[in-house]
């Protein structure tokens, strides 16, 4: 996301959003609390201190991003070697979470959560990169940007000014702003609110 | 309007564009498939449901894998100049989060204005749609981002920056 916004920036693009849809995933024992992976890429390259960063709601605690968009090559084999790599008591596998001895699996990239929902049958399709699921498991969260194809021109320029001077709107919370404001705003309100640091 | 009626596609950067498709695992059958007319008529007579506020036109392919909406002249330009970025931001940012653009066309007829269309990935793709609880559109700005929550707005309905704010600290 950090790289999103860079490069939005650098097209002097603005007026973009952030879609979020909230989905209720299905309430199958044996995932909830189960499956949580941590985000590396949605935390931006300036706060990764190793944190985990996750989007915190109300609806459902946190989130997760990995990495991991894979071509279907060898599913089942891949999915057991992990599982069997994970299991292994001496052998830390950067896909699992062994921190404690007793602790629950926890998946950690998307790929093997979606090889192991899919072998438990309970998804059909794959979780593409715009799918997120809630460390509650309760969760799918939905994140894309659209609407990124408006430029800082002059039309917006104007925008600007009518929407200060005539509406005697606070300038700096309209969406017509210079990109670098709307980036830094947006970019502002999403670490606030949205993916909240743990 | 008769059969014989000429139509011309311009299909605009298509190296490019073929780049990105294969990058995100869009095929030519994938597109066959999701696009073909014959279950896409009735898509385009709903066209619009959900409008943008840009009040571009836009309808979702049969199968909802897919938008096409229309651009306008500027636009277009804009985004053919930025499209080698572009194209090189996926193919280092596998991970990002923007909606991608397949393909952008023009299509001209005679006696109908010419229009820009776009083909993009339809991000939300729910496995259960009546599992939606919200959608929000979040810009981090607070002027005119609320909706109104009377009693016909729909889980499925978008809402904006304010109400999420208030539903998070609800």
């Amino acid at each position: 996301m950090a790289k999103d916004l860079e490069f939005m920036l650098d097209h002097k693009l603005m007026d973009y959003s952030l879609l979020f849809a909230v989905e209720k995933f299905v309430e199958k024992e044996g995932i909830e609390s189960q499956v949580l992976f941590p985000v590396d890429e949605i935390s931006s390259d300036d706060d990764d201190d190793g944190q985990e960063n996750v989007i915190g709601m109300k609806l459902g605690r946190g989130a997760i991003n990995a990495e991991g968009e894979g071509d279907d090559s060898g599913s089942e084999d891949e999915f057991t070697k992990r599982l069997s790599a994970a299991s292994g008591p001496r052998q830390s596998s950067s896909f699992w979470n062994n921190s404690t001895p007793t602790a629950k699996k926890k998946i950690t990239d998307r790929e093997t959560l979606n090889l192991y929902l899919l072998k438990k049958g309970i998804i059909t399709d794959r979780f593409n990169r715009h799918q997120f699921l809630s460390s509650d498991g309760r969760h799918i969260y939905h994140i894309s940007i659209i609407d990124y194809l408006q430029v800082w021109n002059t039309n917006k320029k104007c925008e600007h000014f009518a929407k200060k001077w005539f509406l005697n709107k606070n300038s700096k919370m309209i969406s017509a702003v210079e990109p670098n404001w709307y980036q830094a705003r947006f970019r502002d309100f999403m670490s606030h609110n949205v993916f909240v640091n743990n | 309007m008769t059969l014989d009626t000429v139509v011309t596609v311009s299909v605009h950067a298509p190296l490019y564009f073929n780049s990105i498709q294969q990058g995100n695992g869009v095929t030519n059958d994938v597109l066959l498939d999701s696009l073909s007319p014959k279950y896409n008529r009735d898509m385009v007579f709903k066209a619009g449901e959900g409008a943008g506020q840009s009040g571009s036109f836009f309808f979702f392919s049969h199968d909802r894998k897919f938008i096409i909406k229309t651009m306008s002249d500027g636009e277009l330009k804009l985004f053919l100049k930025m499209l080698p970025d572009y194209e090189l931001h996926f193919k280092e940012n596998n991970a990002s989060l923007m909606a991608r653009i397949y393909g952008v066309y023009t299509i001209r007829m005679r006696g109908i204005a010419t229009v820009n269309l776009i083909l993009m990935a339809n991000t939300l793709n729910f496995k259960n749609s009546s599992a939606i609880e919200r959608i929000f559109d979040l810009k981090g700005s607070s002027v005119s981002r609320d909706v109104k929550m009377t009693p016909d707005i729909k889980n499925t309905s978008t809402l904006k920056d304010i109400n999420f704010l208030k539903i998070q600290g609800s």
